[in-house]
């Protein structure tokens, strides 16, 4: 039987369209969650994420469920995240939405990909930790960070993110490990450990 | 040598929920056993936990679940709407690749004539040199006009805005092409008489200045121009999509006007609102769902300029969003081909325009973002033809606009530049000397489009107003480009 997603969005390929707000509520924290952790900040994450589900509702004739949702979402997901990579690579940039505020140093896109740094007001060591982890995401390989983002999305298993990169599960075990790792070394340089 | 608890890789799949069962029980046992091992776990726990709130926070999450409703509805939308549009040119495919040949076909024989002849004129050293080099210039951009003729003639307007495009971009050298095209429109536009100079509408419409400021001509070249410049037009375009589906749904049933903060309304709120919708070619006399928008927001604003005496309390800020809101959806609906069928509706903008030009004349202490928009509110019912070009409006304009490029050349934000830009090069095609300002950078552009996202954010606060200008600004850069 197929998971709760899968069936709202067989109902709204079914052209029944109540079916889907109730899949929007449920995947876009997750979706803007995952482009998060690609690198993208807040306002761009949730325009990714809208962007996202507008190609979803488009090919919504066309779907089938052969696998999970979450798979098929999250493979548009990424394909979506690397016309926007490559948009940001051949164009200026843009400036983000932080820089914008003043919370970021101005560095426009770079500082987008690594996370902001920690500010002299963020004493809490919560604030600490979550901007070191920011950091230690940004410093994986692109495999590892690939697979690493994909895994921390809630419920995708290690086989969906296998049909989703088309490389084996044992693979992907092994570059989470390997990208755990090194996010908690580089934790351990900066010599925080999480409570 | 054994290796750290930490490092055992079970841990990871265990916390990941990737072990098998029988692993994972195997090894929750030893976990009881094992007083490192389970420290080891905790500490990896926690390396989790913080991962995931560093990047879904709680409170961010609960955000967005709440924001799915809004997020769902935008797509919906959106996407029916492209699917309507597809399938209105699907529909009429074969023919419109006929027309299109003949089109082009006359076009590029045109175009072949004026190239010659500009080679000519400009060996000749004569006067006209720019003017026919333009033209060519025009020529050029003719398929592209045809590639957006069909969305046109979605409605009674169609012919309107066919006139206007074949006297504003192609000039009278695509006449003969307005005649074929007459075939292609509904029967009741087709009663006119394109070839009639009296079908084109009444003299005091001289058809060369009714040209709404905010119509957005040769889209798709000005697009690729844009992208030249480092301007995401495409990102630009979805974003003023969502724009003005937020201002939409802002709207208050009962007074038509656009809601602020608190749920309150301003004259000048909903003028800017619906100047926005207007900018994106909506107006209170089409069919589409924005024009319902439209149609709603102009009768409460024409509530408001009742009376004289109603309007002289119309403040200064508001008072130019309004007229402007007014005459351009007067043209934007009517233009000069039906002016007579609009008759009762230009009271306002008439009442409008008179008050604006007391205040332009008496008011030393008008802000300069105000007396820009005055200024645009006049120009805008001179082009609708409604009012006349007053002599001391004449004698005024060029101190209008060097205000107008004061006032983009200081310490303006973003959005009155934009604005000042725009309105600026308006006056530049119409004969002003066209003032300096710092030109618009990508930068500028990229902040523009920054900020609307962050409306996404600020919709929690007062978000009508500054979204409103900021889908403006947005526009404004394609009219000036």
């Amino acid at each position: 039987m197929a998971d709760e997603d899968t069936e709202l969005m067989l109902r709204v390929a079914a052209g029944e369209d109540a079916a889907f707000e109730p899949l929007v509520r449920r995947m876009l924290p997750r979706l803007v969650g995952y482009f998060r952790r690609l690198g993208a900040d807040a306002s761009i994450a949730e325009d990714c994420a809208q962007e996202v589900f507008l190609k979803v509702f488009r090919a919504r004739a066309g779907y089938t469920a052969r696998a999970k949702f979450t798979t098929y979402l999250f493979h548009i997901a990424r394909n979506h995240w690397i016309d926007v990579y490559r948009h940001r690579k051949a164009g200026p940039g843009m400036v983000s939405a932080e820089v914008l505020r003043g919370d970021g140093d101005g560095d426009g896109p770079r500082r987008e990909f690594e996370g902001p740094s920690p500010q002299p007001d963020q004493a809490g060591s919560h604030r600490e930790l979550v901007a070191a982890l920011r950091r230690a995401v940004a410093t994986l390989g692109q495999e590892q960070h690939e697979v690493f983002v994909l895994a921390r999305v809630e419920n995708l298993r290690y086989q969906e993110i296998g049909e989703i990169l088309g490389i084996p599960v044992g693979t992907v075990k092994s570059r989470m490990h390997a990208a755990w790792r090194q996010i908690r070394a580089v934790l351990r340089q900066e010599g925080i450990e999480p409570p | 040598m054994s290796r750290p608890a930490d490092h055992d890789p079970r841990l990871l799949d265990l916390l990941a929920g990737e072990l098998p069962p029988a692993e994972a029980e195997a090894l929750e046992a030893e976990l009881a056993r094992d007083g490192d091992l389970g420290a080891a776990r905790d500490a990896w726990a926690a390396v989790f936990a913080a991962e995931r709130e560093a990047f879904e926070p709680a409170a961010e999450r609960a955000a967005l679940e709440r924001d799915g409703l809004r997020v769902a509805a935008w797509v919906q939308d959106t996407v029916r709407r492209d699917e309507a549009a597809a399938a209105k040119r699907s529909a009429a495919a074969p023919r419109r690749r006929t027309w299109a040949r003949i089109l082009a076909f006359s076009v590029a024989a045109h175009v072949a004539v004026l190239a010659v002849l500009a080679i000519a004129l400009h060996g000749g050293g004569s006067s006209e040199d720019a003017g026919t080099v333009a033209r060519v210039g025009m020529g050029s951009e003719a398929f592209e006009v045809e590639d957006d003729l069909e969305a046109r003639y979605a409605n009674s307007m169609a012919a309107v805005q066919w006139r206007e495009l074949v006297q504003d971009d192609l000039g009278a050298q695509l006449d003969d092409a307005a005649l074929m095209e007459q075939e292609r429109l509904p029967e009741e536009i087709a009663r006119f008489d394109f070839d009639e100079p009296a079908g084109w509408g009444a003299p005091a419409h001289p058809a060369e200045v009714t040209v709404p400021m905010l119509r957005r001509k040769n889209a798709g070249l000005k697009r690729r121009r844009l992208d030249l410049l480092g301007f995401n037009a495409k990102g630009s375009l979805r974003a003023v999509g969502r724009g003005l589906h937020v201002l939409a749904l802002r709207q208050n049933g009962e007074s038509g006007l656009f809601e602020g903060a608190g749920g309150t309304t301003s004259v000048r709120t909903s003028s800017l609102a619906t100047l926005a919708f207007l900018g994106e070619g909506h107006a209170s006399q089409g069919s589409r769902t924005e024009d319902e928008v439209v149609a709603r927001a102009v009768r409460g604003l024409r509530r408001t300029v009742a009376s004289r005496k109603a309007l002289a309390a119309v403040p200064d800020e508001a008072l130019g969003p309004l007229g402007v809101a007014l005459a351009e959806d007067y043209m934007l609906s009517y233009g000069s081909l039906t002016p007579h069928a609009a008759g009762r509706r230009t009271d306002e903008i008439e009442r409008l325009t008179a008050e604006a030009r007391t205040r332009l004349t008496s008011e030393t202490t008008l802000a300069a973002t105000d007396r820009t928009w005055l200024v645009w509110a006049v120009d805008a019912a001179q082009r609708a033809g409604v009012v006349g070009s007053e002599p001391h409006d004449r004698a005024a304009f060029q101190g209008w606009v060097a205000s107008t490029a004061k006032a983009a050349a200081g310490d303006a934000t973003d959005t009155q530049e934009a604005l000042a830009v725009g309105m600026a090069l308006l006056y530049a095609e119409r004969g002003a000397e066209k003032p300096r300002f710092k030109r618009w950078s990508r930068t500028n552009a990229a902040k523009l489009l920054e900020g609307l996202k962050l409306t996404g954010e600020a919709r929690r606060g007062d978000p009508v107003g500054e979204t409103a200008l900021v889908l403006l600004a947005l526009q404004m850069t394609y009219r000036a480009y």
